[in-house]
C-alpha cells in the first residue's frame, strides 16, 4: 500500500516537472571552441509613447515577444488577453519586459498603438507596443521562430503565428507557448520563472 | 447482495441524470465559437478596454432590439458598456443567416449567468429588415 502512494506521488511531481534550467533553442556554432548560440539580431522600433526601442532597452531583462494587429479578426484578442496576464504578474518586476510587434505598420501608427495601449491600460515602463519597418518586423519575427507577413486571403489581412516567445537577457531563445491557450501560458509563466532563477 | 443492487440501480440513475441534461443552446454555442469566441472569449468577459464584455453585460441587456443589426453589420465602436466607452470597431458577419444570429443572441442572453430572455426568429426577421 505504502508502495502504492509512493508510485501515486511520483505520478503527480512527474506531471508538474519544470526543469531548473532552461534549454537554449535554436542552431548553434562552435568557433574557436566556444558555443555560439541563436540569438536576436539587433533592432529599433518606436513603442506606444514614441520612444525608440532598441536591443538596448531589453540588455539584461529577460522578455515576452508575440506579433499582432490592433484590428486583427483572429487569435489576437486571445493572445493580448494572456499576455495582460503576464503583465499583471510581472509588471513591477523590472527584470520582466513584454515586447508586442504590430505586423500591420500601415495602420498601426504611433498614434493608434497609445490608443490601444491606453485602453488596456498598461504602461510602456513594462510592455512596449511597437511599429517600424514591416520588413525588419518579418524578419526579426523569423529571428524568435515566429512568423508574421502579409496575405491579402487571410482574414485581416495577415497571417501570423500567436505564439509567445521568452527571450533572455542575451537574447537568446529559451521557450515558447501558445498564446491562445490559458493552460500552455501557465506552463510559460512557471518557465519565465525558472530563468528569473538561472545561475549563469 | 442487496446493497449491491441499490448501488447500481444509484449509479444507472445518476448516468441517466447526467446524460439526458441537454445543453439548451448548443447550437449558438457553436455558432459563437466560430465568429465571435476570438475577440469575447470563451467566458464571454472580452479583452480589457479593448473588447467588450458580454457576460453581465448592460449593453446587451439594454439593447436586445438593436443585436441582430450589430452582429450583422458590426459596429464603428463608440458603445459604452458597464461605464467603459470601447472605441475599437466591431466587424460584421455578413454570411450569418436569421437563424444562425437567433441561435447567437440566445446561447449569450443565457450563457456565463446571463439571463436576458429568448429573443424569437420572427423577431430576428423584423429586426434584419430594418438594418440594410
Amino acid at each position: 500500500m505504502r508502495f502504492l502512494l509512493l508510485i501515486f506521488a511520483l505520478g503527480i511531481f512527474a506531471c508538474e516537472y519544470t526543469p531548473a534550467k532552461l534549454p537554449i533553442l535554436g542552431e548553434r556554432d562552435f568557433v574557436n571552441g566556444d558555443t555560439v548560440y541563436h540569438t536576436v539580431r539587433p533592432f529599433s522600433f518606436i513603442d506606444q509613447d514614441s520612444q525608440q526601442v532598441t536591443e538596448k532597452t531589453f540588455g539584461g531583462k529577460v522578455y515576452v515577444v508575440d506579433f499582432f494587429f490592433t484590428h486583427c479578426p483572429t487569435i489576437c484578442p486571445k493572445v493580448t488577453k494572456q499576455m495582460l496576464r503576464l503583465y499583471e504578474k510581472y509588471k513591477d518586476d523590472s527584470r520582466v519586459l513584454l515586447l508586442s510587434h504590430s505586423i500591420d505598420t500601415r495602420n498601426d501608427t504611433v498614434g493608434r498603438l497609445q490608443e490601444y495601449a491606453r485602453n488596456l491600460d498598461v504602461s510602456s515602463k513594462s510592455w512596449h507596443f511597437v511599429t517600424g519597418n514591416s520588413d525588419s518586423i518579418y524578419s526579426i519575427a523569423a529571428d524568435y521562430f515566429s512568423f508574421a507577413k502579409e496575405d491579402a486571403e487571410s482574414p485581416g489581412g495577415f497571417v501570423h503565428s500567436g505564439q509567445l516567445i521568452l527571450a533572455d537577457k542575451h537574447r537568446r531563445i529559451r521557450a515558447f507557448c501558445d498564446g491562445t491557450d490559458e493552460k500552455d501560458v501557465t506552463r510559460f509563466m512557471k518557465e519565465i520563472d525558472v530563468l528569473l532563477n538561472e545561475k549563469e | 447482495m442487496k446493497k449491491n443492487s441499490l448501488i447500481i440501480l444509484a449509479s444507472i440513475i445518476f448516468t441517466i441524470i447526467v446524460s439526458c441534461k441537454q445543453e439548451t443552446y448548443f447550437q449558438g454555442r457553436l455558432l459563437y465559437e466560430d465568429y465571435c469566441q476570438n475577440c469575447h472569449m470563451e467566458d464571454g468577459t472580452g479583452l480589457r478596454g479593448i473588447i467588450p464584455p458580454l457576460k453581465g453585460s448592460d449593453f446587451l441587456k439594454n439593447n436586445q432590439n438593436a443585436l441582430v443589426c450589430l452582429i450583422r453589420k458590426g459596429s464603428q465602436g463608440g458603445l459604452t458598456i458597464n461605464g467603459s466607452k470601447y472605441t475599437q470597431p466591431m466587424p460584421g458577419n455578413a454570411n450569418l443567416t436569421q437563424g444562425d444570429i437567433a441561435n447567437i443572441i440566445n446561447y449569450i442572453n443565457h450563457a456565463w449567468d446571463n439571463n436576458y430572455g429568448v429573443i424569437l426568429y420572427d423577431d430576428v426577421l423584423k429586426q434584419f429588415e430594418t438594418c440594410r
